[in-house]
């Protein structure tokens, strides 16, 4: 195997460009909608009905699957069209006819059964050959019914799938790169798909009217070009279509500043609420999802405090789903992030933990709330700033305004090492009980660890057996815990966006659910 | 011909795998000091391993150990070397008996080695008189530059060297010559467990048989103590501050940047497969490190096999 795999090392690319009419001519009504007038999308209305019809046209020009193929995202998207139309007339926008015309073709394409990009290809394939098709999460279920019925040699994987070394005669890949490769959220390192190959040769099958352009980022600067990948070749992945219509022209591309405002004014209404505690506000990364609820976006948060969040998705190959923990950098889309939606309103983990405290849990809990409450009491006469540098001349090497912070927080236990905690107990006037509150610590501490793999089991018998085509496709997918245990729900999100830039917002969002925006 | 028997490895017969061999060789002759060797390949699979066998066959050449060499070739150089030095000693009056120590005494006619730390236990010493014709019928090799700390147990080896794959490995040199090298010589760091389960693989090549672990000297594949090759997890706490040579394997489960800034002024190689999650990560760091590099490595005289990318500098 190791001598096949360096053996294909510089394999053939053979690009196959599809015509088909009907979704061109959406594509070309897109370019005229542009051209009119009012339509800027500086206009939050025509921002929002732009990213719908991109994301359409987007999402058809990079899958293979039947144009009436079952696709919540699309269908939301289409609503969502609809609602806007409606608004232009209301509003009596000059392009509503335009903005009418690419609707209906829209309505009209989506009954179709025309699969352009999987037929035109399919037949001139040979059966008797091992051929990978690759697949994102909107086509894997497509395609893998589709191969079934015409080889056994057929397989389908998505790009994680292909980081195993197994190697095919033919791999094929439908649609545009920067479906793989736009913007700073997506994971550059699939580029080995092309750049380090498994298999002998790729066809590359896209519409012929896209202009696209791709070169691989992942290069060593001292390396001789004809040791980089296609011998430094800058041309192999360059397509000239037609009618200046480019990839990047129709990229969903979000509005940044839309959602920062947004989610600025979710925290406004949250303090607004005086049911809700105030909280610190902290770091985190907003990860916008597929699903929508009522015409709103949905979004989770990760702390950029160096956490780690649960994504599922077949990180292996073997056709199930994984449970991984990945840093908020390393989640990609065609990954679906796991987050408590349903149960008791904290941590599940906690939940689990005091069952194993038993009896103690209530008495434990008050005592880990005492030393937080003490400490905050004391760091908010103090300041926090200087109650960072006495800490530190205290020889409280850790502290720091983030980690201090966290102390605070309700779900932080203890410091790593004894001596820090002592000097953190004495700070916050407990010296007297610092060493029995170690010990209570240290029990709730290790209560935590047992429910880390209780739970870490629970889920890995809920979702490792699942099948990922039963995921693949779906916006999200709920996972009940315990049926015995009220341990709530978790549930599956499949990821649409990241904003670039972080985010201040209350801890708490970052620990379970998601917000609407 | 070179195979596995597992067949998702495969063989490696093609010049991919002896481009990873003569790298190895040509890094631990031509490279010195803070040098990094970085680079890009299809699979991390097998190849710290190659590179390792040919950096042993360097260094199985190299003034590191004087190699086995019978007591009349060797008499002269054994008597100015300073006590206290690494000696291996072969001693085949009694079947095949490997001693290493440090030598504690030497006469006109008489050398001792200390194998063990505790004071006072027999210790094995050899007596030599070519104008008695008494020559005993030993090997012994001199590991310069290096002093023997002893152990506090006396230590055995629980096997014999793999001498037919040696052979078939280092051709030009006396394929005992890799017990007579010191500890520690090369480490391999990555995911432990992958590299250990790749190091037993069972392969074949030509007349014989055997494994990486066999051909590097790792631990447990003669005894605990003896291991030339030290393979271990990416973490700083592990390295090895004696060796060679480091080499850095990104993979599964693993991160190699936790230990970018280490550093032993001797020359590293760093693997990352293009497949790697981290990679895009890796790269950057490695390019930012290029930019500001002392001096650029050649390789113009190696075959570099399409898929691999490389470059090399020195910090």
């Amino acid at each position: 195997m190791l001598d096949a795999l360096w053996e294909i090392q510089n394999p053939e690319v053979v690009e196959r460009k599809i015509s088909y009419e009907k979704l061109e001519e959406i594509h070309i009504l897109k370019q005229e909608l542009l051209k009119q007038e009012d339509v800027a999308r500086t206009e939050e209305f025509w921002d929002n009905t732009i990213y719908s019809i991109n994301s359409i046209l987007w999402r058809w020009t990079n899958t293979p699957n039947p144009f009436f193929h079952k696709d919540e995202t699309l269908e939301g998207h289409i609503l969502n069209l609809k609602s806007q139309l409606k608004k232009a007339f209301e509003y009596e926008y000059n392009a509503k006819n335009h903005l009418e015309e690419i609707f209906n073709r829209i309505v009209s394409l989506r009954q179709s059964v025309d699969s352009p990009l999987f037929d035109s290809v399919a037949e001139h394939l040979d059966p008797k050959r091992n051929l990978c098709f690759l697949a994102t999460t909107n086509s894997y279920d497509y395609l893998r019914k589709e191969v079934k019925n015409i080889s056994k040699k057929w397989k389908v994987k998505t790009p994680n799938q292909l980081r195993e070394d197994q190697i095919y005669d033919e791999l094929i890949f439908f649609g545009q790169f920067n479906n793989l490769f736009y913007g700073k959220f997506s994971d550059p390192t699939l580029e080995f798909l092309f750049t380090s190959t498994r298999a002998r040769k790729i066809y590359w099958v896209h519409y012929e009217w896209i202009s696209s352009t791709w070169k691989p980022q992942i290069f060593l600067m001292g390396s001789n070009d004809a040791n980089k990948p296609f011998a430094g070749k800058k041309d192999i992945f360059t397509s000239e279509g037609k009618l200046s219509i480019t990839d990047l022209d129709f990229v969903p591309k979000i509005d940044e500043k839309r959602y920062v405002n947004l989610i600025n004014i979710s925290i406004s209404q949250d303090e607004g609420n005086s049911l809700t505690q105030t909280q610190d506000l902290e770091e985190a990364y907003c990860f916008l999802l597929t699903e929508k609820r009522d015409d709103k976006s949905l979004a989770a948060f990760i702390s950029a405090n160096g956490s780690k969040a649960l994504a599922i998705s077949d990180f292996d190959g073997d056709g199930t789903l994984d449970i991984w923990k990945f840093l908020p950098n390393e989640l990609g889309k065609g990954m679906y992030l796991l987050r408590r939606t349903r149960g008791a309103g904290r941590d599940v983990l906690e939940v689990i933990a005091d069952k194993h405290l038993g009896d103690d849990a209530a008495y434990l809990r008050g005592r880990q709330m005492k030393w937080k409450k003490s400490l905050s009491e004391v760091v908010q006469t103090t300041g926090l700033s200087q109650s960072v540098d006495l800490l530190k001349n205290m020889g409280c090497t850790p502290a720091s305004k983030s980690n201090l912070k966290r102390w605070m927080s309700d779900s932080s236990i203890r410091t790593s090492k004894p001596s820090h905690f002592y000097m953190l107990m004495e700070f916050a006037g407990l010296k007297d009980t610092a060493s029995a509150m170690w010990n209570d610590m240290r029990r709730i501490n290790a209560a935590h660890s047992t429910a880390g793999f209780e739970l870490d089991g629970l889920l890995k018998s809920k979702i490792e057996d699942i099948n990922a085509g039963d995921l693949y496709g779906n916006t999200s997918y709920e996972f009940k815990l315990s049926e015995d245990e009220n341990l709530g729900a978790l549930t599956a999100f499949a990821i649409e966006e990241r904003l670039e830039s972080l985010v201040e917002v209350p801890s708490s969002w970052t620990h379970w659910g998601v917000r609407e925006l | 011909m070179r195979k596995f028997e597992n067949t998702s490895y495969g063989s490696f017969n093609e010049p991919w795998a002896d481009f990873f061999i003569d790298l190895g060789e040509y890094i631990a002759k031509n490279f010195t000091g803070d040098s990094r060797v970085v680079m890009l390949t299809p699979t991390e699979k097998i190849i710290p391993f190659l590179i390792s066998i040919g950096a042993m066959k360097y260094f199985l050449n190299s003034d590191i150990s004087t190699g086995f060499l019978p007591i009349n070739d060797i008499w002269e150089d054994l008597q100015e070397t300073p006590l206290g030095t690494e000696v291996h000693v072969i001693d085949k009056t009694k079947g095949f008996i490997h001693y290493k120590g440090g030598l504690e005494s030497i006469t006109n006619e008489t050398f001792m080695l200390k194998t063990i730390e505790q004071d006072g236990s027999a210790e094995p010493g050899w007596f030599y008189s070519q104008e008695k014709n008494i020559v005993p019928d030993i090997d012994i090799s001199i590991v310069s530059r290096k002093e023997f700390l002893p152990p506090s147990r006396r230590q055995t080896d629980k096997g014999d060297p793999n001498l037919n794959l040696l052979g078939e490995f280092y051709t030009n040199s006396d394929p005992l010559g890799v017990l007579g090298l010191p500890n520690n010589l090369i480490q391999i760091i990555g995911n432990k467990n992958t590299l250990s389960m790749e190091s037993n693989l069972k392969f074949l090549k030509d007349n014989a048989g055997g494994s990486f672990a066999d051909v590097l000297i790792t631990k447990n594949s003669i005894s605990k103590q003896r291991e030339l090759t030290f393979l271990g997890a990416a973490k700083e706490d592990n390295l090895k501050d004696e060796v060679n040579l480091s080499i850095f394997v990104q993979g599964k489960n693993t991160n190699i940047s936790n230990v970018l800034d280490w550093t032993n002024n001797f020359p590293q190689v760093h693997i990352v497969p293009r497949a790697s999650r981290q990679a895009y990560e890796l790269i950057e760091i490695y390019n930012d490190e290029y930019l500001t590099r002392d001096k650029t490595l050649e390789f113009a005289e190696l075959t570099v096999p399409i898929g691999c990318e490389i470059m090399g500098y020195t910090i």
